[in-house]
């Protein structure tokens, strides 16, 4: 290294560097370095602070026009992507919290069903029984008991199920059980979205979780319309349309917690994986995990320690 | 033009003999941005390659130790007897490993040596910024909460899905007892002391591949000379 290229008051600072660049000799985040035009050849360079290397910049002609349209087709292709895998983290949601919800609503659908077949079973109504409904005699009482749909129609089902136990009669509390299992998937997506949206800060993770649950309360809506089909209809189904809003609406803001929990846990999950499988000199292109949270880049050598 | 590495600044400097307009020569950003991504499918490749490596050899190793431990509760065989069964010291203890043997027993210590041997060579090898011995304690810790989380989960899963049964209930069916758990600690120990006795395997390896990317730079270095002198 000559004295004419050391970085003296000859070199003229032309700009700051706003980017994320790697020293190409130690690995060493350049952004915040000042831009200067070198005095030997007029170029524009960095210097990296800690090993004095140099870094050039340049500024490269368009390649064409094409060059634009691959940009733009994978960009389409990429949001094509996160949009359809923002409805498969609503469905698991929707799923795991519509099943949970149904178990929530058994004794509503067991009394349910009790009447139905004390009704089905009485003499009177089985000398009425047309080859339509035949099938409703020898059922026996579970969640899976098919009902009628003009005994339904007739029925109040508020009353029917009605009792001294209150929300118990119709609720069986022991099925937030299953809020575990909710907790885990949802956390899961949300380590799998605090990673996919990388340009997203604290404040953006609410509405993304917010975006995911409500897609999944749509899609559980969807799923509450009228399932009969040949004139029957589940005990468990008619249970949880008539009284499962409730426990849904509660299990679907309670998935909030756990997505919240795994959005802000995620980076910090993926960046401990990277560090502990991955060995420094492939860390370099998993740096945007740190960058993006506005953390100084991986180490990319390896420090050989005695022993080691 | 050939651009050979310049006297300031070391990198491939370009100079325009027309205006004299210098430049460093450098792949254009697109060509950048295929390699940037061809690096990224490397990075995370290896990343998967090393997950799974670690995640296969974790799980292969508590499944055995679970099965040995299980097997030897079975036959109520103490891990005394093991010891002296299987060095050959106590030829009645030894008589008394061969039921436990066939029912799938040696198969299952086998395993536990083959993947406690591959996490102190392969494993050493790949994640080589890790100490080998603490690589080999880490995953021997590994193992172990594996053979805690396994039955836990299922205790946790029975507890959740299946209505008759209480949290208490769950817990009494899925704890080891004593002779299962000592069983189970010994072959983590077991397999710890393989992993560490591996060690010296993976090592070689990576010195090995240290010595092929040093020879690679001596060439690389060597052509750079070369292309250098001939600019000049």
């Amino acid at each position: 290294m000559t004295t004419d290229t050391s970085p003296t008051a000859e070199a003229q600072r032309v700009a700051m560097l706003t980017g994320d660049r790697l020293c190409a000799a130690c690995g060493f985040n350049l952004h915040g370095q000042t831009i200067v035009r070198e005095p030997h050849y007029g170029m524009l360079i960095v210097r990296c602070p800690e090993c004095s290397g140099v870094a050039s910049l340049q500024e490269y002609p368009a390649l064409g026009r094409w060059a634009g349209r691959w940009a733009g087709a994978l960009a389409a292709l990429w949001l094509l992507l996160l949009l359809g895998l923002w409805a498969a983290s609503a469905g698991i949601i929707s799923g795991t919290s519509f099943a949970v919800s149904q178990a929530f609503t058994r004794p509503a659908a067991l009394k349910i069903a009790e009447a139905f077949v004390a009704w089905a079973s009485s003499e009177d109504v089985q000398a009425q029984l047309t080859a339509r409904n035949s099938w409703a005699t020898n059922q026996i009482v579970s969640h899976y008991t098919w009902l009628d749909d003009q005994w339904l129609d007739e029925q109040n089902l508020h009353a029917l199920t009605a009792g001294s136990g209150g929300l118990a009669d119709r609720y069986d509390f022991r099925a937030a059980k299953g809020w575990i299992g909710v907790g885990i998937a949802a956390f899961v997506i949300g380590c799998f979205w605090s990673v996919a949206l990388l340009h997203v800060r604290w404040r953006g993770r609410l509405p993304a979780a917010l975006a995911i649950v409500a897609l999944a309360g749509l899609f559980d809506w969807m799923a509450f319309s009228d399932s009969s089909s040949w004139g029957a209809v589940l005990a468990s189904d008619v249970a949880h349309r008539e009284f499962g809003a409730l426990a849904l609406g509660a299990t679907l803001v309670f998935s909030l917690l756990p997505l919240l929990v795994g959005m802000a846990l995620g980076r910090r999950i993926a960046r401990l994986t990277v560090r502990a499988l991955l060995p420094p000199r492939l860390r370099g292109p998993l740096a945007f995990l740190w960058f993006c949270d506005g953390l100084p880049a991986p180490k990319t050598r390896h420090e050989f320690r005695p022993g080691s | 033009m050939r651009a050979g590495p310049d006297p300031h600044y070391g990198l491939a400097v370009v100079v325009c003999p027309s205006c004299r307009r210098a430049c460093v020569r450098r792949a254009h950003a697109g060509m950048g941005n295929v390699r940037a991504a061809r690096h990224l499918v490397r990075s995370v490749l290896g990343l998967a390659w090393r997950a799974a490596g670690v995640g296969s050899t974790v799980l292969v190793a508590a499944v055995c130790i679970a099965y040995v431990a299980s097997g030897l509760d079975r036959y109520q065989i103490l891990p005394v007897d093991l010891a002296a069964g299987l060095t050959g010291l106590d030829r009645r203890a030894r008589h008394g490993l061969g039921v436990w043997f066939d029912s799938g027993g040696a198969y299952a210590l086998a395993g536990i040596v083959i993947a406690a041997t591959i996490a102190g060579s392969a494993l050493v090898a790949m994640l080589e910024h890790w100490r080998p011995r603490a690589l080999a304690v880490a995953w021997a810790g590994a193992v172990g909460l594996a053979l805690v989380a396994g039955p836990a989960i299922a205790g946790l899963a029975e507890w959740a899905f299946d209505d008759s049964t209480t949290l208490w209930r769950a817990v009494e069916r899925y704890s080891p007892n004593m002779l299962t758990t000592v069983h189970a600690a010994s072959g983590v120990a077991g397999a710890l002391v393989v992993a560490v006795c591996a060690t010296p395997i993976g090592t070689s390896f990576r010195r090995g591949a240290a010595a092929r990317a040093a020879r690679r730079l001596r060439r690389r270095r060597a052509r750079m000379r070369r292309i250098q002198r001939a600019s000049a």
